[in-house]
């Protein structure tokens, strides 16, 4: 311990000497330590650190899939399967219903819209949540009691209810239905991200969801179960018992097709709560090692410079009789204690990242609440301390040739010192190229795709248009009767002043989920299942979406007729034309929507949905509107205009105080929401990208500086005898061009590489453009050409006295 | 007291006194070989260096002499011959060996000082007997530190650095660090090479008073005042021993 406090002294007397070395090494350090200890949290926390609920690993997210001639499609429950496993299934040990929704708090003076879960009181008994105030839900609030109680989360409770610690007891009226407020949880209760549930939510009985239960034909996403396994009973058995129980159901119903089945689908709730995040998370996780690898590369050169310097020190050292055990101890202390600060610094470092992810990735990624540091943050930070610490006193002690450290003493002490061998300088040059060609390669690839899809155009107009949609009034009974509604808030809203055009559409044109439909032909054939919307004639004119056949629907009084019209998309008509047309014109053509007939009446050109782009999701089709369920307009407003919630609330209400706006939100906004993801991915890509540039920039640049400086005499000779700097510059650099070159040739080979075992064994093809990879080697050229021009330029550009005296 | 013996290659030497002999060095062999061609450095030296001398080795530059005080010094292996200290034969040990042995019986002083910038006078003293095999306590290091600092008049400069201090003073503190383990020799190399006279002449006066107090001592100098100083001269040339002078003989 004492030696240790010794070499620590010696160490920190030392490095105060040279300010320069330290700073770079701990700054270089404490950033890449920092990007890594932030990104192994996020990856410790998404795939290794089990969820915060008792049992986690046995919790389930019980889901619905349905099979019809060969097609799956899994996660979009019926509210009757759901219950029948509810009430019926003998698999797990308990199991919740519960349905995502939103509603307005009437109560509250902005009527804002928030989000609400019905569930069935055993969600609080499976995930136990801690409690602020008050209680969950217990028994007595279950399935038909019909007792309206509301649970609050701590984040709703203080943005909505203003942390009134006398909460519990009060009412609080959300839609329709006056809840009485029983508890809050706790600030450190982060519900599962099974639903869109973000934390800022309220939970509500399930007896009071608004969904018909008796309807099989409606699939919602929104809806799930939450469940737990009963001992002894695995998965296979539990999704075999439970599908053939909600399939023998099913099949008795009237909308089961032929050839049609549905079964249960059991996932386990971390691979849900997860979803496409692990890729995120390994993906940075990938690109941080590169980093790592790339600051370990330039380290290990400053460390070899360092080693060299201090030769004097350790021949003295050894003369007193040091063992090279001792001087290894030695250099240990200092790349300890630099690796030991730069340690600290990066978990500050880290904090800030753990703040930057939660306010840019909260959204896109589970957990991100959790996140922060933790004993196993602090762990891996010691540990990559002394390992980093070990290889850099390793890889200095393995330059250092004890037997000959005396010839450092027989000298006048400015002994021309230690050099890194060519080779050594060779390969260190080449590898940090290489490594910082194939992370920049990479990057480029990602940016390169994120900012294709950020940057495509939708192909519709989607300036100044805002979609809003409606809480179904009660007092509306029947589809004639919401019809009549909606015509006359169209009505009403194309007389505002700020609105040009106005238009029923039930569902925005660019949304997260998807409105499908089956469609056959005339003998009954299914063709597949195709993307619907239903909407009014001016929809298309409304979106500037051009007509590209046919023309828009036939005018209709849809109180009295049921429409037999649809409009299809491009990819639609390219699809179908084969099947259904010889000469590949679709206007005139008839389908079957179910039972109903309908006639192709014309072809819309395709748009771009960033969250649906393969090319089924292109196949889209419009009907008229029918305010069957869903109430949603479209508002194209004038250049320059503003419609606030409160404006549009007020038109409402003018013409039924019981109208209440579910959801408000322009298309540039929903636009940007759905490509958040892409430029974040961006984002942090190109921040990846270039702290690789600049680390590997510094890194040959401290290479090949040092390596100049070694040569300096030499080079002040031939300056004295009178070569030219041109000439001289031209020597050095071919000499330092040599490794920039083999590392370029050798990224390229790695890259070939990647992208063939990704293509042959793992069956995926990387995008590699050649032109972003064209661009991606021009620019680590250019930036090793000037880390090699700037060393040699210093010293032949002085006067050659000063290379001779070494000044 | 002094039993020195020196001879050529081709001489034998008959130890009559190796019991109480610090150093004994016998046909001492050293060749820098590389692929094209041999050095010879050192041709076969003989030497005896008995408890309480103090020899001086002087001769033109090339002549050997490095060689010679990097072997005495356990910095470098002889190519061959036979190398003793207080009888322990340490021509062919290991590095660790010895480090250690450099460490617990030799006393360096360089030319050059050598003392470690960034530590304090009290610290570059203490280095030593930091790298004991067996850990000294602090008192004990302390006070080691403090009986050579004494010894060398600097005992008020414990926390200075040594680019604080003058050449002469560094010097100082160098003989301080070369004491403070005790050692059976000091080897010294060039000594005021890098000091002015008087300078120079205080650092030998001290050399001198401690070979006095009971101090062994092998130096190496060019300059043939301070040589003088010594009890017996001895005179390299070309790897060999050429002379060897008693104090008495050059009087």
């Amino acid at each position: 311990m004492k030696i240790w406090r010794h070499e620590l002294k010696l160490a920190l007397a030392a490095l105060l000497r040279v300010p320069g070395f330290a700073l770079t090494v701990i700054m270089t350090l404490a950033i890449t330590l920092g990007a890594l200890i932030c990104i192994f949290s996020l990856n410790n926390l998404l795939l290794v650190k089990p969820l915060p609920y008792p049992n986690a690993e046995r919790l389930l997210v019980v889901n619905q899939t349905f099979v019809f001639e060969g097609e799956v499609d899994t996660g979009s429950q019926t509210v009757p399967g759901m219950l029948l496993w509810y009430q019926q299934q003998s698999q797990l040990s308990q199991m919740a219903l519960l349905l995502d929704s939103s509603l307005n708090i009437v109560s509250h003076p902005d009527q804002p819209n928030i989000n609400v879960n019905y569930v069935t009181h055993e969600y609080f008994s499976l995930l136990q949540p801690a409690m602020h105030l008050g209680r969950p839900m217990g028994a007595d609030e279950g399935f038909n009691r019909q007792q309206p109680v509301a649970v609050l989360s701590y984040h709703s409770w203080l943005t909505w209810y203003g942390g009134k610690m006398d909460i519990i007891g009060s009412k609080t009226r959300l839609g329709d239905v006056s809840y009485k407020i029983i508890g809050v949880t706790a600030k450190d209760f982060f519900p599962p991200k099974i639903s869109r549930s973000d934390g800022n939510t309220v939970w509500l009985p399930w007896d009071f969801q608004p969904m018909d239960t008796k309807s099989w034909g409606r699939q919602m996403s929104s809806l799930m179960g939450l469940g737990m396994l009963k001992d002894g009973v695995s998965m296979a058995q539990a999704t075999a018992a439970m599908s053939q129980l909600i399939n023998d159901e099913y099949q008795t119903t009237e909308v089961a097709e032929a050839n049609e089945a549905t079964s249960a689908a059991l996932l386990p709730i971390k691979q849900v709560i997860l979803g496409d995040s692990r890729q995120i998370a390994l993906l940075l996780l990938g690109g941080v090692v590169g980093l790592l690898l790339i600051a370990t590369t330039n380290v290990t050169n400053l460390f070899l410079s360092r080693a060299a310097q201090k030769q004097r020190t350790m021949a003295i050292q050894a003369a007193l009789g040091a063992k090279p055990a001792q001087l290894f101890t030695s250099m240990f202390a200092e790349s300890l204690l630099l690796c030991g600060v730069a340690g600290l610094l990066g978990l500050l470092v880290a904090g800030w990242g753990f703040i930057l992810l939660q306010e840019l990735a909260a959204r896109q990624l589970p957990r991100m609440a959790e996140l922060g540091l933790d004993v196993t943050t602090v762990i891996f930070t010691v540990l990559m301390v002394f390992t980093l610490a070990a290889v850099f006193a390793k890889l200095s002690s393995r330059v250092i040739n004890y037997d000959k450290l005396q010839a450092q003493l027989q000298s006048s002490g400015k002994g021309s010192g230690l050099q890194i061998s060519s080779r050594t300088r060779n390969i260190l040059i080449a590898t940090q190229v290489t490594l910082a060609t194939v992370l920049l390669v990479a990057a480029s690839v990602v940016v390169q795709q994120a900012v294709s899809t950020a940057i495509h155009p939708l192909g519709f107009n989607e300036k100044q248009v805002l979609h809003f949609r409606l809480d179904r009034p009660k007092g509306y009974e029947g589809e004639a009767a919401l019809n009549v509604l909606t015509t006359q808030i169209k009505n009403r809203l194309i007389e505002m002043p700020q609105v040009l055009q106005a238009t029923r559409s039930l569902v925005p044109a660019i949304y997260r989920g998807r409105l499908r439909r089956d469609l056959q032909d005339m003998d009954s054939q299914r063709l597949g299942a195709f993307g619907l919307n239903q909407v009014d004639p001016n929809y298309f004119d409304l979106l500037e979406l051009p007509l590209l056949q046919g023309s828009t629907f036939t005018a209709y009084n849809n109180d009295e007729q049921e429409p037999d019209e649809i409009i299809i998309s491009q990819s639609m008509a390219h699809y179908l034309a084969p099947q259904l047309t010889s000469d590949g014109n679709m206007v005139g053509k008839f389908v079957h929507e179910g039972d109903l007939v309908v006639k192709v009446v014309g072809v819309v050109k395709d748009y771009y949905n960033p969250v649906q782009t393969k090319p089924e999701d292109y196949r889209r089709y419009y009907r008229p509107f029918s305010a069957s369920w869903l109430l949603g307009f479209d508002i194209k407003l004038a250049e320059g205009a503003e419609l606030s919630k409160q404006t549009l609330l007020q038109l409402l209400h003018e013409i039924d105080p019981k109208l209440r706006i579910l959801s408000l939100l322009s298309h540039s906004e929903r636009h940007q929401n759905l490509i958040y993801r892409h430029k974040l991915a961006a984002g942090l890509t190109i921040v990846l990208g270039i702290l690789a540039l600049i680390l590997a920039a510094a890194g040959i640049y401290g290479v090949l500086n040092y390596s100049t400086q070694m040569r300096r005499y030499e080079l002040g000779i031939h300056l004295a005898l009178g070569a030219k700097t041109g000439l001289l510059m031209k020597m050095v650099l071919k000499e330092s061009f040599r490794p920039v070159l083999q590392g370029l040739v050798s990224s390229a080979v790695v890259v070939m590489a990647i992208y063939f075992v990704a293509w042959q064994w793992f069956a995926m093809t990387i995008p590699l453009d050649i032109v972003t990879i064209l661009i991606a080697l021009c620019i680590m050229l250019a930036v090793a050409c000037l880390a090699c021009y700037l060393p040699v330029k210093k010293v032949i550009m002085d006067d050659p006295v000063k290379a001779l005296r070494n000044e | 007291m002094m039993s020195t013996e020196t001879s050529t290659e081709t001489s034998t030497s008959p130890n009559t006194n190796i019991g109480q002999s610090k150093i004994v060095m016998r046909d001492i062999t050293k060749v820098f070989a590389t692929d094209e061609m041999e050095t010879h450095a050192l041709r076969g030296v003989n030497l005896t260096i008995a408890d309480q001398d103090y020899i001086s080795i002087s001769g033109p530059s090339g002549c050997g002499k490095s060689s010679l005080l990097s072997i005495l010094g356990l910095l470098d292996t002889p190519t061959d011959g036979q190398y003793l200290i207080e009888g322990t034969d340490v021509s062919n040990l290991s590095v660790n060996a010895r480090a250690e042995i450099r460490n617990e019986k030799i006393g360096f002083v360089f030319q050059a000082f050598n003392l470690i910038d960034e530590l304090s006078v009290y610290d570059n003293i203490a280095l030593p007997l930091r790298y004991r095999e067996t850990p000294m306590s602090d008192d004990e290091i302390k006070q080691q530190v403090m009986w050579s600092l004494d010894k060398v008049e600097m005992s008020h400069r414990t926390g200075h650095k040594p680019n604080q201090l003058s050449g002469g003073q560094q010097q100082r503190i160098a003989i301080a660090r070369a004491l403070v383990g005790n050692p059976a020799i000091l080897l010294v190399d060039e000594p005021t090479g890098n000091l002015d006279s008087k300078n120079g002449d205080m650092v030998m006066a001290m050399l001198a008073q401690l070979n006095q107090e009971g101090a062994t001592i092998c130096m190496v100098t060019h300059d043939p005042r301070y040589g003088d100083m010594a009890k017996q001269q001895l005179h390299l040339l070309d790897g060999r021993m050429a002379t060897s002078l008693t104090l008495a003989e050059a009087v």
